[in-house]
C-alpha cells in the first residue's frame, strides 16, 4: 500500500511533512509522538522498558523474536496496563512490518490477514485509545495491501473466471478500505484542528504532537486517492468503468498535491498522478510530471524512494507503445542499477528491473539489430528476468513467464548440436563475430561513446556465454577420430570465451595449460594460449586490489618468460614483454618495466612504442629519485645514468616512430609524449634551443613535420578527448604548452613566452579560473622540481643560473603594463614565492618574496577595477596572499595588522588562522621583543582583541575531522601544525628565563614529535626527516646525544626509556642564544608545495600535470585503454 | 562560517579549502576572566571565584561578585576549571566523557607537563584526571591495572585532604578488586564508607560487599548489602546505590543457589532505576540472563534479557556489558534455533569491540 509506511517497500512512501520531519519511515516518528504521550503523564521511573525493546527488535529486523515477546507481556501478570491495552496493535505493527518482507504474495496475504486481525482486536478493545485512530488507518492500509495482492493475481490468471473473481474481491477490499479512511481522514482532520497553528518553539513535545497529527492526516488522504487508483485497476484494462476510475483518481490526488505541494505527500501525489495520465494514455503529460520530479535535487532518503518509483514509471512510459524508447530504458535502467545497487531489491529496484527485461525483449523485433545484437539482448533479458522471479511481488510470475519464452527463444537459435564439428563450427563462426565486435567496442571507448560501448559489451558477454557452452559441449562429445589440432583449437577458442565472460583466471589456468601442452606439436597455437594468458592477467590484475593484484602480476610474468624463452623472437613474445611492461608500470616499477620494455627487439612492430615507453620509465626513475631525501636518494651518477637512458630511449623511440610516417599522416599519439617527455628533459637541462646536431625543446615541440604544438591542437568541434593519452586531451595539451613556455623562459623571448602561456591558458579554458591556477601552480612546483632534481644531480651551478634566469624573466613580465591581468600577475606572484621558498640563500628568499608581496600590492591596488577580480572574496584571498609574504620578509608588524583585519571579519576561516599562527611564531623566534607572549600565543592562541586560534586548538579541530576520515589532505595539514607546534615549543623553551619552564617546553615539544610518530601508521620519508631533523634540536637542547627518532610507538616506547630525563632534571649543554631567527623553510620542508599539492588533486590533472603523472592511475578504464593501444587480443569484458 | 578563500587561489595559500571543507566547528573561546569555576554534579549552580581552600569534605571558592565565601561539598563537585588551565586538560576532559579513555591519558599527560608551576590546585586536578582515566581504562579492558593502582595510590597518598580523595579511594578499591586484591580493596571501601555524605557511605560499603564476596565471605557480603538496601534514600544518587546494593543482593543470591529470589531482586531494580540508571539496568538485565543461562531449561528467555542490552541504545551505549551481551547471544541464539543472528552477534562484538575480553573469549563456551 503506497501511503502507509511499512519497512522496505518502496512503494509505500512515507507522506512526511519535509519541514522538520525526519525523512523515511514515519514509523520512528509516530514512535517518538506516541513516547511523548505516554510520558506525558508518566513518572520518570524505569521499569520493564517495554516499549524500547519492542521497538529494538522490530527495528533489527527480530520479528518472531518480537511476536514472543509481545505474547510474553500479554500472558505476564506485571506488564502495566498501559503497555497490555496497546499489545495487539504492537503485534499488528510487528506483523505488517514482516509482511513487507515475505516474498511469496500468499504468505504476504496471510500475515497482512493476521494484522487485520489483531488491529480489529484493538480497536474493538480500546475504542477511546490514542492509537485507535491510527489502527484504523492501518487496517484500511492493510485492506488496500491484500486487494494489491489480489489484482495481481487477477493480471497473471489465465482463467477469465478466476480472475473476474480476484478483481471483485480486490474491489469489495478497496471499498471497505474507503469506508475506514473516511472516517479516519475526518478524525484525523479534528485532531489536527485541536493544536494551535502557533505553538512556541521550546513546546517541542507539543509541536512533534501537531506535525505527527498532520502526517497522519496526509497519510489517510493520499491512501483514499490511492484507493481510487487501485479500483480502477480492479477493472479490465480499456474498459469505461476503469477510464472512469482513473479520472477520479487523477482528481483526487490533485486535490491532495494541491493541498500538500510543498511537501512529500505532494510530490507523491504528483507521481501517481502521472500514473494515472498513463494508464489513460497521456504518455506526454505523465513523462512531464516524472521528469519534474526527478530532476528535484534531495538526498533524503524518503525522496530518494519516491525517485526510485517515479524512475520506475518513466521507464513504463518509455516502453510504452506510443514512445518505443527501448534504447533509452535500457540506458536509463543500466544506469540506475550502477548507482543504486543497494536498492535493486526493493520493490521500485525490481519494478526498475522489469522494465529493463521488457525493452531488451521488445528490442528484439529492431531489424536493424544484427542477430549477435538481439542474442544480447535475449540473454541479457533472460538474466534480469530470472533475478526478478526469484524476489517476488508484483512481476514474479511475469518475469518467470518471459524466462521461459526467452529460454526457448534462445535455444530456437540453432545450437542444438550433437557432434564435435557442429559445435565446433557454430562456436567458430561466433569468436569472428565476437572479434568484430570486440573491434566495434574498442573503437567505441576511444570515441568516449559510452552508450554503444556498453551494449557491445553485453553482446560480447553473450557471445562469450553461448561460446562457453558450444566449446564445453564440444570438448566432451569429441571421439577418437576428431583431429588433433581442432581439438587443441577449442581448448584455446574455450579459454578466449572465458575471458570474453570476463572469467580471467579461469581464462589464464587453460591457457596457460595449452602453453604448455601443445608447445611442441602446435607451437603457433601454444604462442597464441600464452597471450591470452597474458591478457586474461593483465586484466584479473587490474580488477584485483593492490594486495591481491601481486597473484596475476608474478604469474603473468612467469607465463611470459616462459614465452620469450621459447620464442624469443616471436611476436607474441613481444606482445608478452609489453603486457608484463605495463604491469610493473601500473604497480610504480618503473625500472622493471622500463627493463622489458627495453627487451623489444628493433626488428619488432612494437619497438618504436617500447622505445618511447622505456625512455618515460626511465625518466619516471629519475624524477622519483631525485625528489627523495637526502638518506635515501641515490648518488648522482646513478641518477644521470638513468636521465641518459630516458634521453637515449626517448630519442631512439622518436625516430623509429617518424621513419615511414608520411608528412602529412596524423601525429600518433605516443610520437607526441615521446617529443613532448624529451622536450621536458631538454628543457631541465637548460638545452632549449637545438645545440649542434641535438634538437632544442622548441624544435622538439614546434617543428614540423608532426609538430607537438600542431598535434595537441582542439579539434575542429571544439571539444577534446577525455582520454589523456589523446594528443589532443586537455592534458597533454596541457603538458606540452607547458614545456614550451618554459622553454622560452628559458630563452627570455618574453613576447613568444606570452604567447606560449595564452596557449596554455586558452586550453585550461579561460571561464575555469580554477583550472587555470592549478596549472600555474603545478607550473611552479614543475620548476621547483627542475632545480631539485638539478641540485640533486649535482649541477647546483646550473639550478642557481635556471633560478636567476626565472627570476629576469618574471621582474620583466611583472614590469609590463599592457595586458596583465589577475591570473597572470597571480601567476607571476606565486612563481616568486615558489622560488623563494625553495632557495637556500636568505637573500634569495627574501628578494623572492619581496617582489611577490611587491605584485600583490599592485593587485591590491586594482582590486577596485571593474571585471579585474574574478569575485569580491578574492581581496581577502590577495591580503592574506600578502600578509604571508610580510611575514616571511620580517614584516611582522604589517602581517599582523593585515590578518587581524582578516580575521575580524573571518574568525574562522582556518587559513587565516594557520597564517596567525605562523606569525607569532616566527615573530616569536624572531630578534625582537615580547618574544614570550608571541609564542604563547602561537601555541595556545588568544581570545580577544580577534580571537586567534593557536596550534594547539588547530590540531584539536584537524584531529576531530580527521579522525575516521582517511582524507589525506587533512592528515597533511594535521601533521605541519604538529610540526610547527613542536618547532613553537622549541623556540619558547629559547626564550624564557626559568630552566623548569624551558625544559617543560622541550619536553612538549617532544611530545608534539613523539604524538606525530604515533599518529602515522606509515611515515612518508620526506616528514619522518623534517620532525628528524627536529628532534635532534630538541636533544641537542637537552645536553642528549643525538638519536634518530624511532618511527613507531615501540620504538617511541625505548627512546622514552633510554633518554628519561625528567622535567628539571636535565644536564644541560651550554644554552642556545635566547633570540634565534625564524627558520627559513627548507627545500625539502616546502609546506607551501605540499599544501598546494594536496589540495588540488584534480585541478593539477586538468592543468596538463607531468604526462607520467597520469599513467600511475589504475582505473579500468585506462586499463582498457592500455590495451587498446597495444593492441590486445580482445577487451576486457567485466561482470 | 564562511573561509576567505575560494577555489582559484585556494590551492596557492596554506591550510585552504580542504580545511574550509573539513572545519565546520567553532569551539566555545575560553574564559576572559580569571576565574576558578566549581561545576556541580547534575547541572546544577556553578560557582565562580578564586578557590581559597580545598579539603576532603568542601572546596571553598571567594566569588569575586559580592566578595563572599562559598563552600561546596565534595560529593556535589562535578570537576572544577581552573583559571587558565592549559588546553590539553579540556581536551582531556571531553574525551574521558566520550570514553575515549586512550586520548584522554595522553592529554592529561600533556596537561602535566603544560602547568604553569606554582599552580597546585590544577595540578593536583590533573593528576587525578590522568589517575582516573587510567584506570578507568583499565577496567574496562581488564589489561594494565597494576599501574593504574600505582597512580591512584600516589595520588592519595599525595593529596589526603583533597576533595577527590574518596573518588579516588572508590576507584582504587574498584581496581583492587579486578586485581584480585579483596583485602586491599577492603580497605579503600572502608574510608569511603567513612565519608560525610550519604551516598559515599553507602558506595563504600557496598564496595566492602563486594570485596567480602570476592574473599569467598558471603555471609559478610550479604549483610552489608542489606544494610545499604535498607537505606531510605534521600537523594537520587543515594536511590542508585541502594539500587546497587540491591544488585549485590541478587547475585548472593545466586550465588547461594537461590535464583528465584534473585531474579525477583533483579526485577525490582529494574522497575526501580531511573531512566539515567541505564548502567544498572543494564547489568541486571545481564545477570537475569546470566541466571536462566544457567537455569538452561529455556535459552530463550536468557536471550531475551541479554537483548534488552544489545537492542535498547541506552544499554547498548555501556559499552563493556554491550561486549558481554554479545557474547552470550553469540552462544544462546543458536541453542535458540537461529544460529545466523548467533553469528551476526559474534561478528558484531569482534567488529565493535576488538579489544574486549569478551571478543578473546569468542570461541570458548561461556563459563558462569
Amino acid at each position: 500500500m503506497m501511503s502507509i509506511p511499512r519497512g522496505g517497500d518502496a512503494d509505500r512512501v512515507q507522506a512526511v511533512r519535509r519541514r522538520g520531519s525526519k525523512a523515511g519511515s514515519g514509523r520512528p516518528v509516530r514512535a517518538l509522538v506516541l513516547l511523548a504521550a505516554l510520558a506525558a503523564g508518566s513518572s520518570a521511573r524505569g521499569a520493564e522498558p517495554w516499549q524500547k525493546f519492542v521497538d529494538g527488535l522490530r527495528d533489527r529486523g527480530y520479528y518472531n523474536t518480537a511476536l514472543e515477546y509481545l505474547d510474553q507481556a500479554e500472558q505476564g501478570t506485571s506488564t502495566p496496563a498501559e503497555f497490555r491495552e496497546k499489545i495487539a496493535y504492537e503485534r499488528a505493527q510487528v506483523l505488517l512490518a514482516s509482511a513487507s518482507a515475505l516474498v511469496s504474495l500468499d504468505e504476504r496475504r496471510a500475515q497482512l490477514d493476521r494484522a487485520e486481525q489483531e488491529l480489529t482486536r484493538f480497536v474493538t478493545a480500546s475504542p477511546q485509545h490514542p492509537l485507535a485512530a491510527r489502527a484504523k488507518s492501518d487496517r484500511a492500509g492493510i485492506l488496500i495491501g491484500r486487494a494489491q495482492v489480489d489484482l495481481w493475481q487477477a493480471a497473471d490468471a489465465a482463467d477469465e473466471q478466476k480472475k473476474n473473481e480476484l478483481r471483485t474481491r480486490g474491489r469489495d477490499l478497496l471499498g471497505q478500505a474507503r469506508g475506514i479512511l473516511t472516517q479516519a481522514i475526518e478524525q484525523h482532520r479534528a485532531d489536527w484542528r485541536t493544536y494551535p497553528t502557533s505553538i512556541p518553539e521550546s513546546d517541542v513535545a507539543r509541536r512533534r504532537a501537531r506535525d505527527a497529527a498532520l502526517d497522519r492526516l496526509m497519510q489517510s488522504q493520499l491512501a483514499a486517492a490511492e484507493v481510487q487508483y487501485w479500483e480502477a485497476r480492479s477493472y479490465a484494462e480499456g474498459s469505461p468503468q476503469r477510464t472512469a476510475a482513473l479520472e477520479k483518481a487523477v482528481e483526487a490526488f490533485e486535490d491532495v498535491a494541491q493541498q500538500y505541494s510543498q511537501s512529500l505527500a505532494g510530490m507523491y501525489a504528483k507521481v501517481w498522478q502521472g500514473k494515472c495520465y498513463e494508464e489513460l494514455g497521456d504518455v506526454r503529460r505523465a513523462l512531464g510530471v516524472f521528469d519534474l520530479i526527478l530532476a528535484y535535487d534531495d538526498q533524503q532518503p524518503a525522496v530518494l524512494a519516491l525517485k526510485d518509483v517515479t524512475q520506475r514509471f518513466r521507464l513504463i512510459c518509455l516502453n510504452h507503445e506510443q514512445r518505443k524508447d527501448y534504447a533509452v530504458v535500457i540506458e536509463e535502467a543500466e544506469g540506475w542499477l550502477r548507482q543504486n545497487r543497494d536498492r535493486a531489491l526493493t520493490a521500485a529496484g525490481l519494478g526498475i528491473q522489469w522494465e529493463l527485461c521488457r525493452a531488451l525483449e521488445l528490442q528484439v523485433a529492431d531489424r536493424n539489430r544484427s542477430d549477435a545484437q538481439r542474442r544480447g539482448d535475449l540473454t541479457a533479458a533472460l538474466e534480469r528476468a530470472r533475478t526478478v522471479s526469484r524476489f517476488g511481488g508484483e512481476h514474479k510470475a511475469a518475469a518467470a513467464r518471459m524466462a521461459q519464452r526467452l529460454v526457448l527463444a534462445l535455444d530456437r537459435k540453432g545450437t542444438d548440436v550433437r557432434d564435435f564439428a557442429s559445435a565446433y563450427a557454430a562456436a567458430t563462426s561466433l569468436m569472428e563475430t565476437a572479434q568484430t565486435d570486440s573491434e566495434a567496442y574498442r573503437a567505441a571507448v576511444a570515441e568516449g561513446d559510452d552508450q554503444r560501448a556498453a551494449e557491445l559489451q553485453r553482446t560480447i558477454r553473450a557471445t562469450g556465454d553461448e561460446m562457453a557452452r558450444l566449446l564445453t559441449l564440444a570438448i566432451r562429445l569429441r571421439g577418437s577420430s576428431t583431429e588433433a589440432d581442432k581439438a587443441a583449437m577449442a581448448r584455446l577458442q574455450l579459454a578466449y570465451a572465458y575471458f570474453l565472460q570476463g572469467r580471467y583466471l579461469d581464462c589464464a589456468v587453460l591457457a596457460e595449460h595449452q602453453l604448455k601442452a601443445d608447445a611442441t606439436e602446435f607451437p603457433d597455437l601454444a604462442r597464441s594460449a600464452g597471450a591470452l594468458a597474458i591478457s586474461a592477467l593483465e586484466a584479473a590484475g587490474g580488477a584485483a586490489s593492490e594486495a591481491s593484484g601481486n597473484l596475476e602480476r608474478e604469474w603473468q610474468a612467469r607465463i611470459a618468460e616462459d614465452v620469450v624463452r621459447r620464442w624469443p623472437d616471436a611476436e607474441q613474445s613481444q606482445a608478452a614483454r609489453m603486457a608484463v611492461a605495463r604491469s610493473h608500470w601500473v604497480r610504480d616499477e618503473p625500472l622493471k618495466a622500463a627493463d622489458w620494455w627495453s627487451q623489444i627487439p628493433a626488428s619488432s612492430a612494437q619497438y618504436p612504442a617500447a622505445q618511447i615507453s622505456a625512455g618515460q620509465a626511465y625518466w619516471s626513475q629519475y624524477v622519483q629519485a631525485s625528489r627523495l631525501p637526502d638518506s635515501e636518494r641515490p648518488d648522482a651518477v646513478q641518477l644521470r645514468n638513468w636521465k641518459q637512458a630516458a634521453i637515449e630511449r626517448l630519442a631512439n623511440g622518436i625516430e623509429k616512430r617518424q621513419q615511414g610516417l608520411a608528412e602529412n599522416a596524423p601525429t600518433p599519439d605516443d610520437l607526441v609524449i615521446g617529443k613532448a617527455t624529451l622536450a621536458q628533459i631538454r628543457n631541465s637541462d637548460g638545452v632549449f634551443q637545438a645545440d649542434g646536431g641535438t634538437p632544442g625543446a622548441v624544435e622538439l615541440l614546434t617543428q614540423g613535420p608532426h609538430s607537438v604544438v600542431e598535434a595537441v591542437r582542439a579539434p575542429l568541434n571544439g571539444e577534446r578527448p577525455k582520454d589523456p593519452r589523446k594528443a589532443q586531451s586537455e592534458h597533454l595539451a596541457g603538458f606540452a604548452w607547458q614545456q614550451l613556455l618554459r622553454s622560452y623562459i628559458g630563452l627570455k623571448d618574453l613576447d613568444a613566452a606570452r604567447k606560449a602561456r595564452e596557449e596554455l591558458e586558452a586550453v585550461a579554458g579561460a571561464s575555469n579560473p580554477a583550472a587555470l591556477t592549478a596549472i600555474y601552480v603545478e607550473f611552479g612546483r614543475e620548476l621547483q622540481r627542475e632545480l631539485d632534481q638539478l641540485a640533486a644531480s649535482g649541477e647546483a651551478a646550473r639550478a642557481a643560473s635556471t633560478r636567476r634566469g626565472f627570476e629576469e624573466f618574471l621582474s620583466d613580465l611583472s614590469g609590463r603594463v599592457d595586458g596583465q591581468t589577475f591570473s597572470s600577475l597571480l601567476w607571476v606572484a606565486e612563481t616568486f614565492a615558489g622560488l623563494a621558498e625553495g632557495a637556500d640563500d636568505p637573500a634569495d628568499a627574501e628578494r623572492g618574496f619581496a617582489k611577490s608581496a611587491g605584485i600583490y600590492q599592485q593587485m591590491l591596488a586594482r582590486v577596485d577595477e571593474a571585471g579585474f577580480l574574478p569575485a569580491p572574496e578574492y581581496r581577502d584571498v590577495l591580503k592574506l596572499q600578502l600578509a604571508g609574504n610580510l611575514r616571511r620578509q620580517g614584516e611582522f608588524s604589517e602581517a599582523e595588522t593585515m590578518l587581524l583585519g582578516i580575521l575580524e571579519s573571518n574568525p574562522s576561516a582556518p587559513d587565516a588562522q594557520f597564517e596567525a599562527a605562523r606569525l607569532y611564531q616566527e615573530w616569536g623566534a624572531s630578534k625582537t621583543s615580547g618574544n614570550e607572549d608571541r609564542l604563547r600565543t602561537a601555541i595556545v592562541g588568544r581570545p580577544a582583541p580577534v580571537e586567534i586560534w593557536g596550534w594547539t586548538s588547530t590540531i584539536q579541530r584537524l584531529q576531530k575531522q580527521a579522525a575516521g576520515a582517511s582524507d589525506e589532505r587533512l592528515l597533511g595539514l594535521l601533521t605541519d601544525a604538529r610540526y610547527q607546534l613542536a618547532r613553537t615549543e622549541l623556540a619558547l623553551s629559547r626564550v624564557v628565563s626559568d630552566d623548569r619552564e624551558r625544559d617543560k617546553h622541550l619536553a612538549l615539544a617532544r611530545h608534539a614529535i613523539f604524538t606525530f610518530v604515533r599518529s602515522r601508521p606509515e611515515i612518508v620519508a620526506t616528514e619522518y626527516d623534517r620532525f628528524n631533523a627536529l628532534y635532534g634540536e630538541v636533544q641537542s637542547e637537552l645536553g642528549l646525544p643525538a638519536r634518530a627518532l624511532p618511527r613507531d610507538a615501540e620504538g617511541l616506547a625505548a627512546e622514552t626509556r633510554a633518554v628519561s630525563t625528567p622535567v628539571g632534571s636535565s644536564s644541560r649543554g651550554a644554552r642556545q642564544d635566547a633570540t634565534v631567527t625564524a627558520a627559513v623553510p627548507t627545500r625539502r620542508s616546502n609546506t607551501r608545495l605540499a599544501l598546494v599539492g594536496t589540495l588540488f588533486g584534480v585541478g593539477l590533472l586538468a592543468a596538463g600535470g607531468i604526462v607520467y603523472l597520469w599513467m600511475r592511475q589504475t582505473s579500468q578504464r585506462r586499463r582498457r585503454l592500455l590495451e587498446i593501444s597495444r593492441g590486445s587480443p580482445a577487451p576486457s569484458g567485466r561482470r | 562560517m564562511p573561509t576567505i578563500t575560494r577555489g582559484l587561489t585556494a590551492a596557492i595559500s596554506c591550510a585552504r579549502a580542504s580545511l574550509t571543507a573539513a572545519i565546520g566547528l567553532l569551539l566555545l573561546a575560553g574564559p576572559t576572566l580569571a576565574l576558578d569555576i566549581v561545576y556541580r554534579k547534575g547541572g546544577g549552580r556553578t560557582v565562580g571565584g578564586d578557590i581559597t581552600k580545598v579539603t576532603k569534605s568542601e572546596v571553598v571558592v571567594n566569588q569575586k561578585v559580592g566578595n563572599r565565601e562559598e563552600a561546596v561539598p565534595a560529593n556535589e563537585i562535578s570537576h572544577i576549571e581552573w583559571d587558565a588551565e592549559p588546553g590539553p586538560l579540556k581536551l582531556a576532559r571531553g574525551s574521558e566523557n566520550t570514553g575515549n579513555l586512550d586520548e584522554a591519558i595522553r592529554q592529561y599527560e600533556e596537561a602535566v607537563k603544560a602547568a604553569p608551576a606554582g599552580r597546585d590546585g590544577l595540578r593536583r586536578e590533573i593528576e587525578f584526571g590522568l589517575a582516573r582515566a587510567t584506570a578507568r581504562r583499565a577496567l574496562r579492558s581488564g589489561g594494565e591495572l597494576e599501574p593504574a593502582v600505582t597512580r591512584l595510590k600516589n595520588f592519595i597518598n599525595g593529596n589526603r585532604d583533597h576533595y577527590r580523595v574518596f573518588d579516588a579511594q572508590l576507584l582504587l578499591g574498584e581496581a583492587l578488586l579486578a586485581s584480585e586484591d579483596a583485602l586491599t580493596a577492603d580497605v579503600s571501601f572502608q574510608i569511603v564508607s567513612e565519608a560525610p555524605w550519604g551516598d559515599y557511605q553507602m558506595a563504600g560499603k557496598n564496595g566492602m560487599a563486594r570485596s567480602a564476596l570476592a574473599r569467598g565471605d558471603a555471609a559478610a557480603a550479604r549483610a552489608l548489602f542489606d544494610e545499604v538496601a535498607a537505606v531510605n534514600p534521600a537523594d537520587p544518587a543515594q536511590k542508585s546505590r541502594r539500587l546497587e546494593a540491591l544488585l549485590g543482593q541478587a547475585q548472593c543470591l545466586s550465588t547461594e543457589g537461590q535464583a528465584d529470589e534473585s531474579l525477583k531482586i533483579l526485577g525490582q531494580v529494574i522497575d526501580e532505576a531511573a531512566e539515567a540508571d541505564s548502567r544498572i539496568q543494564a547489568t541486571a538485565y545481564l545477570r537475569q540472563g546470566d541466571i536462566l543461562r544457567a537455569a538452561g531449561s529455556n535459552p530463550k528467555e536468557a536471550v531475551l534479557a541479554y537483548l534488552h542490552v544489545d537492542v535498547i541504545p541506552d544499554f547498548s551505549a555501556e559499552a563493556d556489558l554491550h561486549a558481554e551481551a554479545l557474547y552470550h547471544l553469540a552462544a544462546l541464539w543458536p541453542a535458540a534455533g537461529e544460529a545466523a543472528r548467533g553469528a551476526d552477534a559474534g561478528a558484531r562484538l569482534q567488529a565493535q569491540y576488538p579489544q574486549s575480553p569478551w571478543t578473546a573469549k569468542l570461541g570458548s563456551p561461556p563459563t558462569n
